[in-house]
C-alpha cells in the first residue's frame, strides 16, 4: 500500500483524475441526498467526507490494476518543508470559521443587515419622491417603490431572514404616512396598502417567533379568550373546529399560522378577531362555514370556503386570498362593493385587496 | 545548459496539493458566503435555484476541505517516514 501511495503521488495525471472522479461522485451523492431526500446536513456532510476518502483510497488501491507500479520509487532525501505555512494556517482558521458559521446564525444576521439596508434605502427614496417630482411622476415612482418594498418583504419571508421588526415598523409607518396623501391614485394606494400589510405580517411573525405554540385544543366547545398576549399558534394545516364555542381576542398580538378554521354549522359567528387594540395575522389557512368579519385582520394566503363575508368599516388586508362558494350579500357600501366586485371577477382565484378603514374606526384604535 | 530534473519529493507533492486545495477551498467559501449574504437578499432568486447552488457550494467546499486535510496528513506521513528512513 505504501508503494502504491508513492506511485499514486508520483503519477500526476492519475492523481488528479482520481481527485476529480472522487469529488464529482461525492458532491453528486450529497446533492441528491440533500435536494431529493431532504436529509440532515450534518449527517450527509459526514457521509460525503467518508465517501470521498473511501474513493481516494480505492483510487490508490486500483493504481496497480490501471497503471503498472514501478518496483522502486526514487525519492529525494529529506528536505525541510514548511508545513504550517500561512496558507495552511489560514485554511485551518477558515475551516473552523466555516464550521462555526454553518452551525450558528452569523449568515442570517448578515442577510438581515443587507435587508435592513435595502429597506432603509427604499424608505428614504420613498420619502423624497414627492419633494422632487410632479404628482403624476411621484405617483408612478411611489408605486414602483411600494412594489419594491413588497418584493423585499417577500424575499425576507421566503428565505426566513431575521429582519429587525423595528426596521419593518419604521418603513410601515412611512408608507402609511405617504398613503394619507390625497393625490395618490387608487392603484398606487392599493399597492401601498398591500406593502404595509406585508410589512406588518413579517414584523408580527418576527415578534411572535419566540412564543410559537400549538393550539390548546382542536375542538372548541366553549369560549376561548386570548387577552394581553403576544403569541403565534402554528399548525400543519390542522383544523380548529367550532362546536358551541368561540374564539375571542383582546389587546393581543396573535398569528394563526397554518391553522384551518371550520364551524360545524354553516355561517356561525365564532372567530371574534377584530379587536381595535390587537394586531392579528391569519396566514396559510382555510376558513370554512363561518360568518366572518374581515376587519382589523391581515389575511395572508387564506382561502374562504362556504363562508359569509362581512365588513364593518375597519382596516383590513387580503394578501393572496381566495373565496369559493361564499355568501357576499352583506358586502354593501363603497369599499364593500369594490371588494365584492373583485371577488366575483376573480372566480375563486387569489386576490390582493386592502382598506385603511374609515376615519371613525381608526380613531377608535388610537 | 539545461538543468537536471529536481529529485521527486513526495511530501512536497502532497503538500503542494494540500495548498492548492486550501486555496480553492478559500475561494469556494468566499463565493458561498457572498452568495448567501448578498446575492440571495438582493437578487431574490427562485427558491429551487438558490437551494441547488447552496447545496452544490456547501458540498464542494466540504470535499475541498477534506481533500486539503487528507493531503496535509499524507504529506506529514511522507515527511516522518523519510526522517525515519534517514535515521535507520
Amino acid at each position: 500500500m505504501t508503494n502504491l501511495l508513492d506511485s499514486f503521488f508520483l503519477d500526476r495525471n492519475y492523481r488528479w483524475s482520481t481527485y476529480a472522479v472522487s469529488g464529482v461522485v461525492s458532491i453528486s451523492c450529497a446533492s441528491v441526498n440533500l435536494l431529493v431526500f431532504h436529509r440532515g446536513k450534518t449527517e450527509v456532510g459526514l457521509e460525503t467526507a467518508i465517501l470521498f476518502c473511501s474513493l481516494l483510497i480505492l483510487g490508490v488501491r486500483l493504481y496497480s490494476v490501471i497503471r503498472k507500479v514501478p518496483t522502486e520509487t526514487s525519492v529525494s532525501p529529506v528536505q525541510p518543508v514548511q508545513f504550517l505555512n500561512v496558507s495552511i494556517l489560514a485554511t485551518i482558521a477558515i475551516a473552523f470559521g466555516f464550521i462555526i458559521t454553518s452551525q450558528s446564525d452569523v449568515v442570517p444576521k448578515l442577510q438581515a443587515k443587507v435587508i435592513d439596508a435595502r429597506l432603509e434605502r427604499v424608505n428614504q427614496t420613498v420619502a423624497h419622491a414627492y419633494a422632487i417630482l410632479s404628482p403624476e411622476q411621484a405617483d408612478t415612482e411611489l408605486r414602483k417603490k411600494f412594489q419594491k418594498l413588497q418584493s423585499i418583504v417577500d424575499t425576507s419571508y421566503r428565505y426566513q431572514i431575521p429582519v429587525e421588526p423595528s426596521s419593518l415598523r419604521k418603513v410601515e409607518a412611512t408608507t402609511r404616512t405617504l398613503l394619507k396623501r390625497p393625490t395618490l391614485s387608487p392603484q398606487t394606494k392599493q399597492v401601498g396598502l398591500i406593502a404595509a400589510a406585508k410589512l406588518v405580517d413579517l414584523a408580527t411573525l418576527r415578534t411572535t417567533e419566540a412564543n410559537t405554540e400549538r393550539p390548546p385544543s382542536y375542538f372548541i366547545n366553549s369560549m376561548i379568550e386570548i387577552s394581553d398576549k403576544n403569541i403565534r399558534w402554528k399548525g400543519d394545516h390542522s383544523t380548529l373546529t367550532f362546536g358551541a364555542g368561540e374564539l375571542l381576542i383582546r389587546n393581543s398580538t396573535v398569528v394563526f399560522d397554518g391553522i384551518n378554521f371550520r364551524s360545524e354549522r354553516p355561517f356561525r359567528e365564532a372567530l371574534y378577531l377584530g379587536d381595535a387594540a390587537s394586531t392579528i395575522i391569519v396566514r396559510d389557512s382555510i376558513i370554512e362555514n363561518l360568518d366572518q368579519t374581515l376587519d382589523r385582520v391581515t389575511w395572508v394566503n387564506v382561502r374562504f370556503q362556504h363562508s359569509m363575508i362581512k365588513l364593518a368599516g375597519g382596516p383590513f388586508a387580503l394578501v393572496n386570498v381566495s373565496f369559493a362558494d361564499c355568501e357576499l350579500r352583506w358586502l354593501n357600501g363603497p369599499v364593500a362593493s369594490d371588494l365584492r366586485e373583485r371577488i366575483t371577477e376573480a372566480e375563486g382565484q387569489p386576490i390582493n385587496f386592502a382598506f385603511e378603514g374609515y376615519p371613525e374606526h381608526n380613531q377608535k384604535s388610537e | 545548459m539545461p538543468r537536471a530534473p529536481k529529485p521527486l519529493n513526495l511530501e512536497g507533492i502532497a503538500l503542494h496539493d494540500a495548498k492548492l486545495f486550501s486555496l480553492i477551498f478559500l475561494g469556494a467559501s468566499a463565493v458561498h458566503v457572498l452568495f448567501r449574504v448578498f446575492y440571495i437578499p438582493i437578487v431574490d432568486p427562485p427558491l429551487w435555484f438558490s437551494s441547488t447552488i447552496d447545496v452544490l457550494l456547501s458540498s464542494a467546499t466540504l470535499v475541498l476541505l477534506v481533500a486539503a486535510v487528507l493531503d496535509l496528513l499524507i504529506s506529514l506521513f511522507f515527511h516522518f517516514r523519510n526522517r525515519l528512513r534517514k535515521m535507520t
